[in-house]
């Protein structure tokens, strides 16, 4: 009986795990002013910052790009175990490979004409 | 070699149809000309329903045996089939109804695309004969669905309301996945006619996995407590798009569940009988308790499919074949009268440029005679009253669950079908009963908007939802022929 | 062939009711009418194109029955939306469409200035449909729809005038008195559905005879359609509705409380009559109750003053003679008469309604008078009509009465009680329809005469309503040769097949000899009549107060039925309904707008909530599960 729950001891050993952990780094790696006081002991020059903004801005072009480069990406990734089995499904693999393929045509034709490649 | 599998052509062609038509109407929403972009795409659209249904009714008579056709994923039969045509004539109207929509964005020609490619994934979901494919036409669905709450993404509650729908969904999908997981883990198979037997019938992952599953289909019929998305998506979402997701995805929720509980789970009936009873009843209290408390027409209807919900679940706890052939018929008028009523309320918000609510709706019915009959009769469906088939879809629905036993069930639903008439017909009473306010005076002066689409939509949608009353026994008939290729 | 020609037949008048409804204001008032008339004229030409297919046809196969879809079907019964032709089928047809398309069309005139005429003809056009339905059904089920749905078009059009408070009670009055015997015709199909599992006329009929002759359940089962058939067609005791019901404009009258509707319960009689058969009782019944129905009815007649209502009377006379018919089993001779009577009992309420309209509404015959000269053509077709229905050769009524005075008196010592009434209700009819004729158009022009018809003025209405008067004329005269005692007779050769009769048929010299005597009364009852009413000899005898009161039956009806459940109404209400049924709603409402508040408070608009709650809800479950398994 006892032996039955035994994998779910684990899974949740690990569910808790890997969650904890996330919530550990996030906290551990998170950029803030260690103290307050600090802060407020910062010179006051006209409203003029003292030093840079601690978070880097990327434009929103660049997520927009950054995620369909990733989303091709992947759906290219797949195509390496279908070539290395290729050869022996024959034509319907290679179908398949063309259905697949035309597939992602169509989504790269919908972003190109959206414009979502541009650089403005 | 590999061995490959042959492709049964007429089991994919409703859904490659609607595949055909997404990316047919995507290229059309870049590539033709602005002005006629909305046409086009919008034919595409049309036609791919049009070709699904046409493809289902031809796969319906030519499968008189239910088998697993293309290496075991999909299932050839009639009960895919009918689930297919239910879809797609949803889908049909829901197009009509959906070409008028006004949108802030330009985004005219991707609404059909999504339209059509949330219907291929229905239909594949409705087929599918393993785990995986049905994970695969679930996510389909969903993505689709996800995208059309959200593409007016200048009205921030379409945005919030893709986005809880997104989060909610993507949680219970995993859920969903996870119990597959564990069914495979339990049995090593994914398919679905192998799993029955596979394990012991307590087997704790199968039993865990069962429980993960239902409920991944409860959150996709709306059954409450896994409801809380629906009246903020169904409010949200572009109203015509709300009552496809009414009539169709817990169409399809449900007869999916259906099947797989039936051929996959037999050993654990008393189980998911039990736990859909549970469901039944939570949805009847909490849909109908809920609408009564609402004044937004969209968010009362929300509530009103949670309580219908609970109503098509009885064909679950019935577990049985006249059970399956009440849930089949019952779909019928109910996703009819679903995007119906949505089409009026769409209409009557394209027409005061404001959601709608039971206190706008004043003088709707005086105003626009034609229209105000329908809603009435689309009330009465909901509501169960005769000459419409949702009076025939309840009795069935009850016969069922009275014949397997649950009489205590039948009690809990006679009670909340009392309940329901308090919102159905405050709705009635709202367009005729009510005062039109003074400031309504003025847009009565304007002709009422006219638009053929929606009207065709309402009229086919008040045909089907009378004609399944007075068309009983050939609707049945079909039902029983689908009913009948389930292990039940 | 006959197939596609019933369906038409029986949709043309669907299709004018539906396209007067959606077309709306949109429609021209007169093309309300157009579309009415046109549609039952299309119906009369399918139901002729069914008639000569039919006959094309050898004598055993003249049924056809066409299939559109099941209705209903479960494991112990199944009915279907099905039609039935047949040479039974194919007369009513003929008369329903026929004479419904003289009538709708006459309606065009009559009508004309009526605000509401769309609504008046997409009533009347509904009706027809309702009419053929009812005649046409192949099973009970179908038959009970049409049946009422006649009634509910009936119920209607005696209310169309719906701002005079008289024409709703005679509405209401009318639909419930019909719905008592719907209830009585439904518990008698569901004793069918019980105990002969099928509705079919075919599948029933085979059965009666295994049913049991005279049992217990074929006596119930024919007591219930016997219930449905007097209330639909007026017989006593359930005929108190007839009268009020001419409340309804006049071609309402003509068509739905003369020609069609009311003839209904001889129809189903004579449908029915494999069952009847098995309740010789019931079936005796029925004759008694026709045979009493021509008498008293015949008696009131005499002493109302209202025209309308004396024609009213006379139909319900009437239709007692074709009950009598029918109750003896003399089923082509009711049918018969129902044809003939169909033409000139029409013919008298077009040409009454002739009369009223020119006289601005006025239905008192006593205003009346004296319009011979002023409405020479009226008087004709009315003078007709009342032969007609009298029974003066060579009218129709005097072909179709004969036959059943002669078939009566050869049929035992219960047939010579019932030729004994009668042949009294011959001297009656003769009596109050020439008291009518008489009061109406001989005598010197009365004061409301001169004062409505100003000279040189065109009196007789429009071509619309002409038209079909002399139409119905023509037919009044010659309709009744269609069968001729002796000579030929392809009208009963034609129904043998469906109904045959099993009462003794009577020597063509009897018949002949039967026709005299009853010649001799109805010529004896014109003479007293003429000296009472037209030559003025003779002072009228002053109406006896039991007549006056049309036997007490209104009365006693709402002393034993009205007034109690009145008063029970009343108590329940007071002592039941408020404090119980209201309060409880209201508490019940209260309860149900708080759990709908509460319910809708968990709906906090926070995703975060909504998974938790989706969680929390997979945990439930999965528990479950595993306690349960």
């Amino acid at each position: 009986m006892l032996r039955n729950w035994l994998p779910f001891l684990i899974y949740g050993l690990f569910a808790s795990g890997i969650t904890g952990l996330m919530l550990f780094i996030s906290f551990a790696l998170s950029t803030r002013a260690r103290t307050k006081p600090a802060q407020q002991g910062l010179p006051f020059e006209s409203g003029v910052s003292t030093g840079a903004p601690t978070r880097q801005r990327f434009t929103i072009g660049f997520y927009l790009t950054a995620m369909l480069f990733i989303l091709f990406d992947i759906e290219i990734v797949f195509l390496y175990p279908l070539a290395i089995v290729l050869d022996k499904l024959a034509w319907f693999g290679f179908s398949e490979l063309v259905v697949f393929v035309g597939l992602l045509a169509v989504a790269y034709v919908y972003v190109w004409r959206k414009g979502a490649l541009e650089w403005e | 070699m590999i061995r490959t599998p042959a492709i049964d052509w007429l089991t994919l062609a409703p859904s490659l149809a609607l595949l055909a038509a997404t990316i047919a109407s995507l290229m059309a929403a870049v590539l033709v000309p602005e002005r006629r972009r909305r046409n086009v795409s919008w034919f595409f659209c049309l036609a791919g329903y049009a070709g699904a249904f046409a493809a289902a009714a031809i796969l319906f008579d030519r499968s008189p045996h239910s088998r697993g056709v293309i290496a075991n994923a999909l299932f050839r039969d009639r009960y895919g089939a009918l689930a297919a045509m239910i879809v797609a004539g949803v889908g049909l109207l829901t197009t009509l109804v959906y070409y008028g929509e006004r949108s802030t964005v330009d985004r005219v020609g991707e609404r059909f695309a999504l339209l059509a490619s949330a219907g291929g994934g229905m239909i594949l979901f409705a087929q599918s004969a393993n785990l995986l494919t049905l994970f695969l036409g679930l996510e389909w669905l969903s993505i689709s669905l996800y995208v059309l709450c959200a593409l007016e993404r200048e009205r921030p509650e379409a945005i919030e309301a893709g986005f809880k729908y997104l989060i909610v969904g993507g949680f219970s999908s995993a859920i969903l996945v996870f119990g597959a997981a564990f069914v495979y883990g339990a049995t090593g198979t994914l398919n679905l006619a192998q799993i029955a037997g596979k394990a012991p019938s307590g087997d704790l992952f199968l039993i865990t996995g069962l429980a993960m599953i239902l409920v991944g289909f409860a959150f996709k019929a709306s059954a409450a407590p896994f409801h809380t998305w629906t009246p903020d998506v169904y409010q949200g979402a572009a109203t015509p798009v709300s009552g496809f997701m009414a009539g169709a995805t817990k169409a399809v929720a449900l007869l999916v569940a259906l099947r797989v509980l039936s051929v996959s789970f037999s050993a654990q009936e008393h189980l998911w009988t039990s736990a859909a009873a549970a469901l039944a009843v939570t949805s009847l209290v909490v849909g109908n308790l809920a609408a009564l408390a609402q004044r937004d027409l969209k968010r009362m209807l929300a509530y009103s499919s949670i309580s219908h919900a609970g109503f098509l679940l009885f064909a679950i706890t019935a577990a049985s074949s006249l059970g399956t052939r009440a849930l089949l018929y019952y779909l019928i008028p109910y996703g009819a009268a679903s995007v119906g009523v949505f089409a009026l309320a769409a209409l009557h918000e394209r027409e005061l440029g404001e959601p709608a609510t039971l206190d706008n709706l004043a003088g709707f019915g005086w105003r626009r005679p034609l229209s105000g009959i329908a809603l009435w009769i689309f009330m009465l469906s909901f509501a169960g009253f005769p000459l419409t088939g949702g009076f025939v879809g309840k009795v069935y629905l009850f016969a069922a669950a009275y014949r397997s036993g649950w009489t205590w069930l039948l009690i809990v639903g006679a009670v909340a079908t009392l309940v329901s008439l308090g919102y159905y017909l405050a709705v009635v009473r709202a367009i005729y009963m009510r005062p039109e306010p003074g400031e309504k005076a003025a847009a009565k002066e304007e002709p009422p908007l006219l638009d053929r689409m929606l009207s065709t939509a309402v009229f086919a949608a008040v045909i089907v939802t009378v004609g399944s009353f007075f068309a009983v026994q050939p609707l049945i008939d079909l039902a029983k022929h689908a009913a009948s290729q389930l292990p039940l | 062939m006959i197939a596609a020609a019933a369906w038409v037949c029986l949709l043309a008048p669907l299709a004018a009711v539906l396209a007067i409804a959606l077309g709306g204001n949109r429609l021209p008032r007169r093309a309300a009418g157009y579309l009415a008339t046109g549609s039952t004229v299309v119906s009369f030409a399918a139901a002729v194109t069914a008639l000569i297919a039919t006959l094309g046809n050898s004598a055993s196969q003249r049924q056809t029955v066409s299939t559109a879809f099941g209705l209903i079907e479960t494991h112990a019964f199944k009915i279907n939306l099905n039609l039935l032709v047949d040479p039974l089928a194919l007369v009513m047809m003929l008369v329903v469409s026929g004479v419904g398309s003289l009538i709708i069309a006459y309606s065009i005139g009559y009508m004309k200035g009526e605000s509401e005429q769309r609504r008046y003809f997409a009533y009347i056009a509904f009706f027809a449909f309702s009419m053929l339905l009812l005649v046409e059904a192949a099973n009970f089920f179908v038959l009970l729809v049409g049946w009422g749905l006649v009634g509910l078009s009936s119920y209607l059009l005696i209310g169309f005038w719906q701002e005079r408070p008289s024409a709703i009670a005679a509405a209401k009055k009318a639909f419930i008195i019909n719905a008592v015997g719907d209830a009585a015709m439904a518990l008698a199909l569901f004793l069918l559905i019980q105990h002969a599992h099928t509705l079919d006329f075919g599948g029933v009929f085979g059965q009666a005879v295994s049913l049991g002759q005279n049992s217990w359940l074929i006596n119930l089962v024919a007591a219930g359609l016997l219930v449905g058939a007097i209330a639909k067609s007026a017989q006593i005791p359930l005929h108190t509705w007839l009268p009020d019901a001419m409340e309804g404009p006049t071609p309402v009258s003509a068509l739905i409380h003369a020609a069609t509707m009311v003839t209904a319960g001889v129809y189903l009689i004579v449908r029915a009559h494999p069952l009847f058969e098995q309740a010789p009782h019931v079936q005796q019944t029925a004759a008694g109750l026709g045979a009493a129905t021509l008498l008293a009815t015949g008696a009131i007649a005499l002493v109302q003053t209202d025209i309308k209502r004396v024609i009213a009377y006379s139909t319900m006379s009437q239709i007692g003679y074709m009950f009598l018919a029918a109750g003896i089993g003399a089923y082509s001779a009711a049918m018969f008469h129902l044809v003939t009577h169909a033409f000139f009992k029409a013919l008298l309420f077009l040409a009454a309604g002739v009369v009223i309209h020119a006289l601005g509404g006025e239905q008192d015959m006593r205003k009346m008078g004296g319009l011979r000269r002023r409405m020479p053509r009226t008087f004709i077709a009315m003078l007709i009509g009342t032969g007609a229905l009298v029974g003066l050769p060579p009218l129709a009524g005097f072909f179709s009465k004969d036959a059943i005075l002669a078939t009566a008196v050869s049929n035992g010592v219960y047939g010579k009680v019932l030729f004994a009434a009668a042949i009294a209700g011959v001297l009656l009819t003769a009596l109050y329809s020439f008291r009518l004729l008489f009061l109406v158009f001989s005598g010197d022009e009365s004061e409301l005469v001169k004062k409505s018809l100003p000279k040189r003025k065109r009196a007789e209405g429009p071509r619309w309503m002409t038209a079909p008067v002399a139409v119905l004329t023509l037919l009044a005269i010659g309709g009744g040769w269609m069968q001729v005692s002796g000579l030929w007779h392809p009208f009963s050769s034609f129904l043998e097949q469906v109904a045959p009769s099993f009462a003794s048929e009577p020597s063509a010299s009897r018949e002949w000899l039967l026709s005299a005597v009853s010649l001799v009364v109805a010529l004896g009852g014109v003479w007293i009549a003429w000296t009472v009413y037209a030559a003025r000899t003779q002072q009228a005898p002053r109406a006896p107060r039991a007549l006056v009161e049309k036997l007490y039956f209104d009365r006693t009806y709402d002393l034993l039925f009205y007034r109690p459940a009145v008063a029970v109404a009343h108590r329940l209400g007071s002592w039941f309904e408020r404090p119980v049924i209201e309060r409880s709603g209201e508490e019940i409402g209260f309860g149900a707008l708080m759990g709908g508040r509460f319910a809708a408070a968990i709906q906090s608009g926070l995703a975060r909530t909504y998974v938790l709650l989706v969680a929390a809800g997979v945990s439930v479950i999965v528990l479950l599960f595993l306690v349960l398994r």
